[in-house]
């Protein structure tokens, strides 16, 4: 019956999905004036420019549409970032001119770029949406001009069992449910592999500071060029699918290991330090029986690939339980449903069973995350039992902010890991999470890094942390996170500081295994690094963004956060980057009429370098959809005939019954 | 109670989306049947006949394949209300025709269509051009638009790909190239005699 059920319902929605409008991601979406249709600006090339010197990254994305409609227009468009992305640029060129964008306050921005846009001045405007999804409108585009959208912004390099990791994320993939406050955009509804195969050129700029034993791609082929300096990456096709994202990965020399590093930057009469520590890796193993508690997640988002990561990750973890350890399988869409009523000891018998009811989950339905957290976290703490809870998903959900408030809440003395499984993976989301939750990220987005970063997982739940860990500053230092959290095997702990007097050594001490453990990273060492006062201001903000989950005012809060945003000139929910052209805009008319000249048009055109007067048309919209209207409605009347005839058999069943 | 709401939104939407499929299907044939008049009527001195009091556009030319017993009225104009009645037309300053028409309705025949074809365009004033299809080639829509710039000796026809497609709006394009029969209008391609 329940069975039944969901098939109804999915071909209910089959039936209704038309009905919502969608827009696709990164693609630049034009409204002209007065008519309330729109269509997308055809997006001639994407252009991503990364320097990344020790473990900070500077990217530059351009993006070059073209307005293919004959009507003045204003696009706009939605994009994802990397995590933790701390943006500082926008600059726009429409036809032959450049304006750059300046950090403004959010509401006065959208003022400043309304009041522009009303005048016929070329405009532009970027407000974050989410923690890492981002949205450009531009204004008064001529027909035919050629439009160019470059954003800069700053992010860090994660570092985690030995190995350096760079991700440009390509695609935003849809989440379920709505985007709150984000003017009627909604992410697309879309179907897997359907996601865009548009050109990409991508380049990396890479001075990690120390030799490398190897430097790859995980999902792209690339050409790097080394000079004694600096290596030098490039896509190796420029026509390689951009539906996966770009991962680089760079390994240091072994015989040389890295325990700790200290990047340094004087702005603004301060200085700014990063510190990146890596525990020593002959810490003894912990014999603490685990009470874990695997989540995964099944909604219609994880359908194909990712579900079968899923699959797999989990299958792993459950091979990987000692004698001893208790734990329980939850699995949820919109609902939720555990294994076992509450941990079950891990016997043979019992790992038999979760692998069987692993092996037969299928994706389906929406994605509420909540209960199975709330589940988790709520059966009772065992004595002498360490909680872990292994949360695999795709974290594609809206209502972030709940959850977070709720792991906060409820965690307890657990720890909460996330295997974020998957492309388009909301990985800042994810990475939050675990922060809260005092755990770790892991990243998994092809069947073929399962065993390794799930045995990466596997030897963190299994060995002991550093923990009580304390800095000692050189002198008065701000520092983010304010709470340092655990240390686990190959995971970096990431801290950085501001003060007005910081040049000195800084002293790492901690508990490990019940003694005493210490480091000291001389200030000679210090490298100088740009990037690292837009890396301290990030935390900052997300640190004090993050005070809503502990009730404090939001007043408040905004109030802090624009501070830190305006002084350091950081994108953020409060501030916006807004553009202006000074010079006032030809009339439309005239404008318009110039479009019309056939006598300027250039010869031996060609798509890459087009000026703002070819003669490119988009393609038509060709499909009427009345196939797939009478499809649906064809199959809603099938529905119908299968609902009645479902309904007398089930009564004639039940006669049956009462009968016998 | 959740059977009695599924039953009836399942009924109304069915009925509702059968309705849409089928006003699209029933606008394409009308449309074509409700231009011939107007068609007929044109000619060089009189080019602009409106086929009924406030319709979008006009017939411009008949597409003719007489192997395929396929006759399409082209209607002036390439966009979303005018593709709903024929096929459509759009030309550049340098004599480039472009012809886009649905998928689902007036170009449903050019799933079968190969390179070495020939149809006829007769144009209002009476002329009639006789066309090869030179190529046949799937693009993505997103990446790849239409020169209009080139010269007369091209011919460009436009529908969605794939034809089996259920559900409608996808990147994808069928684009057929069509060159003169009888070699090149124009003197641009042949070779420099010696």
């Amino acid at each position: 019956m329940y069975n039944f059920k969901r098939i109804i319902i999915m071909a209910w929605l089959l039936i209704v999905s038309p009905m919502l409008a969608a827009d696709q991601p990164a693609q630049l979406w034009l409204h002209s004036g007065g008519d309330s249709e729109r269509h997308p600006a055809m997006l001639l090339e994407t252009d991503v420019d990364i320097e990344v010197s020790g473990m900070l990254g500077y990217t530059l994305v351009t993006q070059r549409f073209v307005n293919t409609s004959d009507q003045w227009a204003e696009g706009r468009y939605l994009f994802p970032l990397p995590d933790d992305s701390a943006v500082e640029s926008l600059r726009i060129q429409i036809g032959d001119r450049v304006i750059e964008g300046e950090i403004q306050e959010r509401g006065q921005a959208r003022e400043t770029y309304r009041t522009a846009r009303n005048q016929g001045q070329a405009t532009g405007l970027v407000e974050q949406q989410s923690a890492n999804v981002f949205t450009t409108r531009v204004a008064n585009i001529a027909p035919g001009e050629t439009v160019d959208i470059q954003i800069g912004f700053r992010q860090t390099v994660q570092y985690r069992h030995g190995r350096f990791n760079l991700v440009f994320p390509t695609t935003v993939a849809p989440r379920f449910g709505q985007v709150p406050g984000s003017d009627g955009m909604t992410t697309p509804v879309r179907e897997a592999g359907q996601a865009g195969d548009r050109a990409l050129s991508l380049r990396v700029e890479l001075r990690p500071g120390m030799e490398l034993a190897a430097l790859q791609s995980s999902h792209h082929l690339i050409e790097t060029d080394y000079n004694g300096e600096r290596w030098l990456v490039t896509m190796a096709d420029e026509h390689q699918p951009i539906s996966r994202d770009f991962e680089l990965e760079w390994i240091p020399d072994p015989s040389r290991p890295i325990h700790g590093v200290v990047f340094q930057q004087h702005l603004g009469g301060l200085d700014h330090l990063l510190l990146m520590m890596v525990p020593p890796e002959e810490f003894t193993s912990d014999r603490t029986p685990r009470e874990q508690i695997l989540i995964i997640d099944t909604s219609g988002s994880m359908r194909g690939d990712p579900m079968d990561q899923a699959r797999r990750s989990l299958l792993f973890a459950l091979e990987k339980l000692r004698p001893g350890d208790r734990f329980n399988v939850i699995e949820f869409n919109h609902r939720t449903q555990a294994l076992f009523d509450q941990p079950v000891a891990a016997t043979n018998a019992n790992i038999h069973r979760a692998s069987r009811f692993v092996e037969n989950l299928r994706a389906g339905g929406g994605t509420v995350m909540g209960p199975s957290l709330n589940k988790a976290m709520s059966y009772a703490e065992r004595e002498g039992f360490i909680r872990q809870i292994v949360f695999i998903t795709d974290g594609l959900i809206h209502n972030e902010d709940e959850v977070s408030a709720q792991v906060r809440r409820e965690i307890g003395n657990s720890r909460l890991f996330n295997v974020g499984i998957g492309h388009g993976v909301n990985s800042q989301f994810l990475t939050d999470l675990a922060r809260y939750g005092r755990g770790t990220y892991t990243r998994i987005a092809d069947l073929d890094q399962i065993n390794q970063r799930m045995g990466e997982l596997i030897v963190q739940l299994g060995t002991p942390v550093l923990h009580d860990i304390e800095l000692h500053w050189p002198g008065e230092a701000e520092i983010y996170p304010s709470r340092i959290p655990d240390l686990y095997t190959g995971e970096p702990l990431v801290v950085s500081a501001r003060g007005e007097q910081l040049m000195g050594d800084v002293l790492v001490t901690g508990l490990s295994d019940g003694r005493p453990w210490q480091q000291k990273i001389p200030m000679e060492s210090f490298q100088l690094a740009g990037g690292v006062a837009a890396h301290w201001a990030r935390a900052g903000l997300r640190s004090r963004l993050d005070e809503r989950f502990n009730g404090a005012d939001p007043g408040l809060i905004r109030e802090s956060v624009l501070d830190l945003a305006l002084e350091y000139q950081l994108l953020s929910p409060f501030t916006s980057l807004v553009a202006v052209d000074q010079t006032p805009r030809r009339t439309r008319q005239a404008a318009l009429r110039r479009h019309d000249l056939p006598t300027d048009l250039p010869h031996g055109r060609e798509l890459a370098g087009v000026g703002d007067r070819v003669m490119m048309r988009a393609m038509p919209a060709t499909d009427a959809g009345s196939e797939s209207s009478l499809l649906r409605g064809a199959l809603a009347l099938l529905l119908i005939g299968l609902l009645l005839g479902h309904k007398r058999m089930t009564r004639d069943v039940e006669h049956e019954e009462e009968r016998s | 109670m959740i059977r009695s709401l599924l039953l009836v939104s399942l009924l109304a939407g069915g009925l509702w989306q059968i309705g849409q499929g089928g006003l699209v299907q029933v606008k394409a044939l009308m449309g074509q049947l409700l231009l011939e008049r107007a068609f007929a009527a044109a000619d060089a001195d009189e080019p602009v006949q409106i086929p009924w009091p406030g319709a979008l556009s006009h017939p411009v030319a008949r597409l003719h394949l007489p192997d395929r017993g396929i006759r399409r009225l082209v209607l002036d104009g390439a966009n979303s209300p005018v593709l709903a009645w024929g096929p459509g037309m759009e030309s550049g300053p340098n004599g480039h025709h472009l012809i886009a028409a649905h998928r689902d309705t007036h170009f449903r025949f050019l799933e079968h269509v190969e390179p070495g074809e020939t149809m006829s365009v007769e144009w209002v004033d009476g002329s009639v051009e006789h066309w090869r299809v030179a190529e046949r080639e799937v693009v993505d829509s997103r990446t790849t638009a239409i020169d209009m710039g080139l010269e007369a000796d091209q011919l460009t026809l436009v529908t969605c790909y794939p034809f089996t497609a259920t559900t409608s709006g996808g990147p994808l394009r069928l684009v057929l190239t069509l060159t003169p029969e009888n070699g090149p209008l124009t003197t641009d391609h042949r070779l420099p005699k010696k």
